[in-house]
């Protein structure tokens, strides 16, 4: 296990010792001057050739910068068990944009909504907190405004709740989604300094793959960009290999996978008019039929495509 | 025929129907987004462009299935009887060419799938 820090701010001797308790001098500073470098990935202690090999996976482009942004909104336990998840994901997301996504919206606004509004509760108690909050704000009429819009969202909810918690590993302290203590000892804490514990090089190098495509927005929402399909393209024009038809393997898939999934969902929402109730039952069965088509399809194309490149290229030649 | 083969023939035919879903957006959605009158009777937007869909669809289904699906999903669904007074005959042939060339290329992708599965091409 490897113990990875990574800060946003420099930090000199003195500061640091204040702030972990520790001295800077056990760092294994990559940089010099006798500082800690903002957004450079720090081990404790000696560095041994595994920490060496994880330090270099994360020390690529604006890593390190990402992963700081990316860990405090998801907080630290949670990330690499979210990195391994969305990476196993990210090929599927695409596939799935037409499906999911769009059943999601339905019902999922309103819960999104909730989640913002939770959030929100709990930043305004965190300007309360330190003294920042609007006037007349107190911590305890702040800390009635997070239960609030915590029960509100916790009796409401409860599907969505368990879909997103049980993405993120569950955790001894349980994710600020489902504890509000949790969630309000975050809150009242903002670490400049993450610190991550990574047991090998293949976590390191998922968790920056993630850092790649994830990124944090303001308001603490994470946008997983489609564009990692292009890694695969450009990775193929790279190693000098045939691109041209890694794009039209990748694009076709897309296409396939897309217009099967809005099908399945569009032809499945009209259906679902039809019955008096459209039960949760409903819901759940129509994104995993509209999922699974996508997914089919997308698979299906991309084991066929490549040959489909084949034969038309071999018929341009013998023109 | 191979597997592969057979299956590009609808994705070829999908293709040809991406085309359409273009030239729809453009001819008809456009036309029919400036009327303020039935601006919002589009049926619902779960993506940006979905109401594109969900048009070909009030379209092409037969007129009163498509009224007993309005009436049934609470002003979430197109309102056909707008989208007709709203539309030329040109724009409905569209958007059912559009409609059907999508829906059949995919059906027929998810038939050929499915007997493959089974083993009708091994």
């Amino acid at each position: 296990m490897a113990e990875i820090l990574i800060s946003n701010r420099t930090w000199n001797k003195p500061q640091f010792k204040q702030m972990c308790g520790e001295s800077l001098d056990a760092m294994q500073c990559s940089g010099s001057g006798g500082v800690m470098w903002p957004y450079e990935p720090y081990t404790v202690g000696q560095t041994s050739y595994n920490e060496e090999l994880i330090l270099r996976a994360l020390r690529n482009n604006h890593c390190p910068q990402n992963i700081h942004a990316l860990s405090s909104v998801l907080g630290e336990d949670h990330i690499v068990g979210v990195s391994d998840s969305m990476v196993k994901l990210h090929d599927t997301t695409s596939a799935l944009a037409g499906a999911t996504s769009t059943v999601h919206a339905a019902r999922g606004d309103k819960f999104v909504l909730a989640v913002q509004r939770y959030q929100n509760t709990l930043l305004a108690y965190r300007d309360v907190v330190r003294d920042k909050g609007t006037t007349g704000a107190t911590k305890a009429s702040a800390g009635i405004a997070v239960s609030a819009a915590f029960e509100h969202m916790q009796k409401h909810f409860q599907r969505e709740l368990s879909m997103t918690a049980g993405l993120q590993r569950a955790s001894r302290k349980g994710t600020p989604l489902r504890n509000r203590t949790r969630a309000l000892n975050i809150a009242r804490s903002s670490r400049s300094i993450k610190k991550l514990e990574l047991v090998s090089t293949l976590q390191a190098g998922k968790l920056a793959r993630f850092s790649k495509y994830g990124k944090a927005l303001g308001n603490g929402l994470i946008v997983v960009d489609v564009a990692s399909r292009i890694s695969n393209v450009q990775n193929e024009y790279k190693t000098d290999g045939n691109w041209e038809r890694e794009l039209f393997v990748e694009s076709s898939s897309f296409v396939a996978g897309a217009w099967a999934g809005i099908i399945t969902a569009n032809a499945g929402y009209a259906a679902l008019t039809f019955l008096t109730v459209a039960t949760p039952a409903g819901w759940v069965g129509l994104i995993v039929t509209a999922a699974a088509a996508s997914l089919h399809m997308n698979n299906k194309v991309k084991a066929n495509s490549g040959s489909w490149y084949d034969d038309v290229m071999d018929w341009l030649n013998s023109l | 025929m191979t597997f592969s083969t057979l299956l590009a023939i609808p994705f070829v035919v999908l293709l040809v129907g991406s085309v359409f879903f273009v030239i729809f957006g453009q001819v008809t959605m456009r036309k029919l987004r400036k009327k303020p009158e039935i601006r919002h009777e589009l049926g619902i937007e779960f993506l940006s462009g979905w109401d594109i869909l969900s048009v070909a669809q009030t379209l092409t289904l037969p007129k009163s299935i498509a009224q007993r699906i309005r009436r049934n999903s609470r002003g979430t669904a197109a309102d056909p009887d707008l989208l007709y007074r709203y539309t030329t005959l040109f724009d409905r042939v569209l958007a059912r060419v559009f409609y059907m060339l999508i829906t059949l290329s995919v059906f027929a992708m998810f038939v050929l799938i499915i007997l493959d599965e089974f083993g009708v091409f091994d």
